[in-house]
């Protein structure tokens, strides 16, 4: 399965120097919160993840073409 | 020593300036910054004061850490009472004016009275001038910064532009041309007093018991606890990149708070601000950089930060990047609060497009949206009625359910029906509608499902608890974009004060600062009824985006709002009980 | 031989290089008496970014008249017992990095409080001749 992934914020540093990159996932199901562990994001430094414009769980399982955000912690505003 | 101990106080109806010593019963019980200017005028500012008369003074306080090698505390706490709000308003600006105070050899500059005709205030060290500003006046910020540092040369300068001298209750002060003390018309206490800039040069310096041993532990701090995941992204993209996030969960604010996402939202986020990006800027001591200077072909500015985004970009249907930076420094020339600016264009649009009044500006009118910050600092044609804020504006034409404000100031970028806890922070920060005394979209709106964003269940403690970690972290002066624990305050405190300071302590001293700003505010006559949002918030529900189809219910506000009051020990009516005075040593 | 290079591109202007010299040399909390200078301002023109560091140029090591600087393992030493507080090597250090103190002058002595301290490495110590 192959999703298209975009890094904001600090978390560009766990994938490649593109905007948008794809992975090919190796299993028929994942969810959100496996898809960071398979990018070796922390859970602790991410806000949320969007799938186009919004905000979905952790628990949510992506599918084929998929395009995810993933959003850094931020404080202040 | 982390304070000077030394307070100047310039009158300027009497052209003196003295210098006295720092209360340090009230620096213990108070730090510096936000609390011990707040306790300064609630000492010496008489009940029912009118802020627009000369006697109303305007301090600027620094803290026990500025100045020193302690990351993210470089900025000034600018504070007065409000003549946009009548309530307590202190503002935090930016740049590099604290410390530059600090060397001066002051903690505070206390401002008094009225000079008779426009002057600036000149500080270098033990020199204080009070200097003829007549061929300052009617000058821009900018045009004042660069004449004064060719005049003064190396200075740092605090200056209020068009908008301060004509006495507009939404003026700010700017500094470095592009920061802020935006709020609350500060800028126009500054025009109410005929001083046009206060600049400084300090030349001195200070110490600490095993400066080198504190070097090198701020170092270590400064890189393990502050340039981290938790923090970067005020470097690698600074507050744009909370456009996106804000328009994922349906809490951007677009078209004067009619939905929670804007369409063009793309145009105006952090990856578009990133491509007219020139250069990352600091505050002073900063290893975080948050500030982008941006260049386009047509014009330039620091910034823009998401509140003006949101405020003067989706609240006002401005899709265009170029246009929206244009506004902004417009806005820091004039010294306009771009919050307020952008929600008084937005509520005139509204009520253009709904009959009230006609404006002649309408949702997405680049070209009139760019003629508004000159109308409103010269409260020329509209201007003159947008430069009064939404509140008066909904006086004369109407529209009081969508004039989006609380005790007169303007809501600050996070649609509250998209994160409830915003609702109740908006009701009760001190100086009105403000987003930086508590802060709820990380806990409900943006991260994943800790709690849910459209319940009022639990929120009052949230949002007290964040008021008063606020309230101390803006008093022992932090950046609230570092986002240190409590421990760590007191662990960084405790090498600067000869104290052992302990976080329990910091709980308390955040509780006092908070409740002695209510305090101030109850003493001009506000009570529970001030605490509400326009109903809007309550009634209407949005179409679009992920808070779609929701409301906050009256009674479900009611019910927050009753409790925050009992987490605070405060009666139904809002009022500090005997108790909680006596607890605080109010 | 090492010196230390500014890049202008990389700074953000947060001062904490004056700030960490000053602490360390001085043992005192004042960018004025840091012995490099990094300013980045806003001009009529835009933003402005400049950086003086000791490039090891020796003029001062040179040009003393009673020898109060000497290079040592390609670093700068101060005597203090020498100096006759002329100034003479204040007024012509190149980049300007000389501080002058109320007894003797401050030169870089390649601490690196600075670089250890800069958030985004606008300054590095490299070779000279490179």
């Amino acid at each position: 399965m192959i999703v298209k992934i975009k890094l904001r914020g600090p978390l560009r540093k766990y994938g490649p120097d593109a905007e948008i990159f794809e992975h090919n996932i190796d299993q028929d199901r994942c969810t959100v919160k496996e898809l960071l562990e398979i990018l070796n994001i922390p859970a602790s430094s991410v806000s949320f993840v969007a799938r186009g414009e919004n905000k979905i769980s952790l628990d949510t399982a992506l599918k084929e073409n998929d395009l995810v955000t993933v959003y850094p912690r931020v404080a202040g505003g | 020593m982390a304070y000077t101990g030394t307070v100047l106080r310039v009158n300027l109806t009497t052209g003196k300036a003295e210098k006295e010593n720092l209360n340090e019963q009230w620096a213990k019980d108070y730090l510096g910054g936000k609390g011990l200017a707040i306790k300064y005028l609630y000492e010496e500012l008489e009940p029912g004061m009118d802020p627009w008369s000369e006697d109303n003074k305007l301090i600027l306080m620094t803290g026990p850490l500025t100045g020193t090698l302690a990351p993210n505390t470089g900025k000034l706490a600018v504070a007065s009472k409000s003549p946009a709000t009548g309530t307590i308003l202190d503002c935090s600006i930016g740049g590099h004016f604290a410390p530059e105070l600090k060397y001066a050899g002051y903690d505070a500059v206390i401002i008094e009275g009225k000079a008779r005709k426009p002057v600036y205030l000149f500080i270098e060290d033990d020199r204080v001038e009070m200097r003829s500003a007549e061929g300052l006046w009617g000058k821009g910020a900018h045009e004042t910064e660069h004449i004064l540092s060719e005049t003064l040369g190396d200075v740092i300068t605090m200056a209020i532009g068009q908008a301060g001298e004509n006495l507009i209750p939404m003026a700010c002060i700017s500094s470095e041309l592009y920061r802020q003390a935006g709020r609350g018309g500060i800028g126009a206490v500054l025009g109410s007093k005929n001083l046009k800039a206060i600049s400084v040069r300090g030349t001195g310096g200070f110490t600490v018991p095993d400066i080198r041993k504190v070097a090198a532990a701020l170092n270590k701090i400064k890189r393990d606890d502050t340039m981290t995941d938790d923090n970067m992204w005020a470097y690698s993209d600074g507050t744009p990149v909370i456009v996106e996030m804000s328009n994922s969960t349906g809490i951007l604010p677009t078209h004067n708070f009619q939905e929670g996402t804007f369409e063009d939202f793309e145009k105006v986020d952090s990856e578009a601000v990133k491509g007219a990006l020139k250069a990352k800027k600091a505050c002073f001591g900063c290893p975080l950089a948050c500030g982008n200077y941006v260049e386009t072909g047509k014009t330039r500015v620091e910034g823009p930060e998401y509140e003006t985004l949101a405020l003067c970009s989706s609240n006002c249907g401005i899709g265009d990047l170029e246009a929206v930076i244009e506004f902004n420094r417009l806005c820091d020339d004039y010294c306009l609060d771009t919050i307020s600016a952008g929600n008084a264009v937005a509520f005139a649009m509204e009520l253009t497009e709904k009959g009230f009044h006609d404006f002649g500006i309408r949702f997405g009118d680049v070209e009139k949206y760019l003629e508004m910050p000159g109308a409103i600092a010269g409260r020329a044609g509209i201007g003159a009625d947008l430069s009064k804020g939404v509140a008066a504006m909904a006086d004369k034409y109407g529209g009081n359910d969508f004039a989006m404000h609380v005790k007169k100031l303007e809501i600050p970028g996070y649609e509250p029906r998209g994160t409830w806890g915003m609702s109740l922070a908006y009701g009760t920060a001190d100086r009105g509608a403000c987003h930086m005394r508590a802060w709820t979209p990380p806990v409900e709106a943006f991260e994943g499902g800790e709690m849910d964003p459209y319940t009022v269940e639990g929120k009052a403690e949230v949002v007290k608890d964040m008021q008063d970690d606020n309230a101390v972290k803006f008093s022992a002066i932090f950046c609230d974009f570092w986002a240190l624990s409590t421990e760590r305050m007191a662990e960084v405190l405790t090498m600067f004060l000869d104290r052992e300071v302990t976080a329990e302590e910091l709980t308390v001293i955040g509780e006092r600062v908070y409740n002695l700003s209510r305090l101030f505010n109850e003493r001009e006559g506000f009570t529970r009824k001030d605490d509400y949002l326009p109903k809007r918030i309550y009634n209407d529900k949005m179409t679009k985006g992920k808070a779609r189809d929701i409301s906050i219910p009256l009674e479900d506000y009611d019910r927050m709002l009753s409790e925050y009051y009992n987490l605070r020990g405060w009666d139904e009516n809002g009022l500090i009980t005997a108790e909680k005075k006596k607890e605080l040593s109010l | 031989m090492k010196a230390l290079f500014f890049h202008a591109e990389k700074c953000v202007g947060c001062k904490l290089c004056h700030l960490a010299c000053s602490a360390q040399n001085e043992q005192v909390f004042n960018p004025r008496l840091a012995r490099l200078k990094v300013n980045s301002r806003y001009k009529r023109d835009g933003l402005e970014v400049k950086g003086q560091t000791c490039d090891l140029c020796m003029r001062c090591v040179e040009d003393c008249p009673v020898d109060a600087i000497v290079e040592n393992n390609g670093r700068l030493k101060f005597k203090e017992d020498v100096c006759t507080d002329c100034g003479l090597c204040v007024d012509i250090c190149p980049p300007q990095v000389i501080v002058k103190k109320e007894r003797g002058i401050g030169v870089c002595v390649q601490c690196r409080s600075c670089s250890n301290w800069c958030p985004t490495e606008a300054l590095t110590f490299e070779e000279v001749n490179k």
